[in-house]
């Protein structure tokens, strides 16, 4: 196999820049009157004018949005359920009435009861659990 | 035929004649033309060979007059000129395929060689070694000439070749490396001593 020599010198390279350079492809000259055909089609072209971005309204858009969606979620987490609908948390409170009232603190006393009340089949030091709850339960 | 070397302008067009070109100078346009059209011309008949070299020539200018007024930085231009050169040369090879393009590259260089190009024997040896750098740049792959044309022709610094072809410096260096061992033996074995 034939081997191609190609020392990466300095001189070698300033060679064989010098030899692409001297006898470098031109290509064909233009002709006088194609050259002017050239710039007469070139220049009656139009210009594509630079564009104002189209993108300066996307942050006062977004501000907008993204206010009205704060402002609509105040709202909403300031309704709680009265009977079968939702009302402000202000009206509800002034109108919510002694039966109701009861039947509130009732929900809640039943539901912090099975909370506090120990599971039998449930062994809070039973060194698997995490094991379970690791690589079963999730 | 006569190969002519048209020589630039030796005065670099300023940033003024740019801007007045951007708002539609046509006769600035014309200075500019004046002092590239060589250059880009050069150029792609590097990249491309003779074929449809008018045509291209034209694009380049085309997309430079279309799109100067969205060019920034007019410090810039030259770069962004070979840019334009690049991504044109890049198109019409694409739109060719390398294998039609290598074909009717080589008919034409036949074609052109039986035109009639002697005229003297100096001559004809100035035609005989640019033909032969000619040949071996289209040798190269794609990249390797790509990089040794704006480098070793145009006599672009790497970095600014980095930024016309969108690649690291090293990547530059590289493939100018490969391309000039490539082109080293290319010369050697047609017989050419450096």
């Amino acid at each position: 196999m034939k081997h191609s020599h190609f020392p990466d010198s300095p001189q070698e390279n300033e060679k064989l820049v010098a030899f692409l350079r001297r006898h470098e492809p031109q290509g064909p000259p233009i002709a006088t009157d194609h050259q002017d055909q050239l710039l007469h089609r070139v220049t009656r072209a139009p210009q594509f004018q630079p564009q104002r971005s189209r993108k300066w309204w996307i942050i006062p858009t977004a501000i907008l949005i993204g206010g009205g969606l704060w402002w609509g979620w105040q709202r909403s987490s300031s309704w709680i359920p009265v009977g079968d609908r939702l009302a402000p948390q202000t009206v509800a409170i002034q109108t919510m009435t002694a039966e109701e009232t009861a039947a509130l603190e009732a929900f809640l006393v039943s539901s912090w009861q099975g909370v506090l009340e120990t599971d039998s089949t449930t062994d809070l030091d039973d060194p698997l659990l995490d094991f379970e709850r690791l690589y079963y339960l999730d | 035929m006569t190969i002519v070397s048209v020589p630039d302008s030796p005065l670099t067009p300023g940033p003024e004649l740019i801007k007045a070109c951007q708002k539609g100078d046509r006769q600035g346009f014309q200075q500019l033309y004046h002092h590239y059209h060589q250059r880009v011309r050069s150029t792609l008949y590097q990249l491309c060979g003779e074929l449809a070299l008018d045509d291209l020539e034209q694009e380049v200018f085309l997309r430079v007059w279309q799109s100067l007024p969205q060019l920034r930085k007019v410090n810039y231009f030259s770069t962004w000129l070979y840019r334009i050169t690049w991504n044109v040369a890049m198109d019409h090879r694409q739109r060719l395929g390398k294998h039609r393009q290598d074909q009717q590259s080589l008919m034409a260089q036949a074609q052109g060689t039986q035109g009639g190009r002697s005229n003297g024997g100096g001559e004809l040896l100035q035609i005989h070694y640019q033909d032969l750098v000619q040949r071996g740049l289209e040798q190269l792959t794609w990249e390797q000439r790509s990089v040794v044309v704006l480098h070793d022709l145009r006599d672009l610094p790497q970095k600014e070749i980095a930024q016309i072809l969108q690649i690291p410096v090293g990547t530059v260096k590289s493939r100018l490396f490969q391309g000039r061992k490539n082109l080293h033996r290319s010369l050697r074995e047609e017989g050419v001593q450096l």
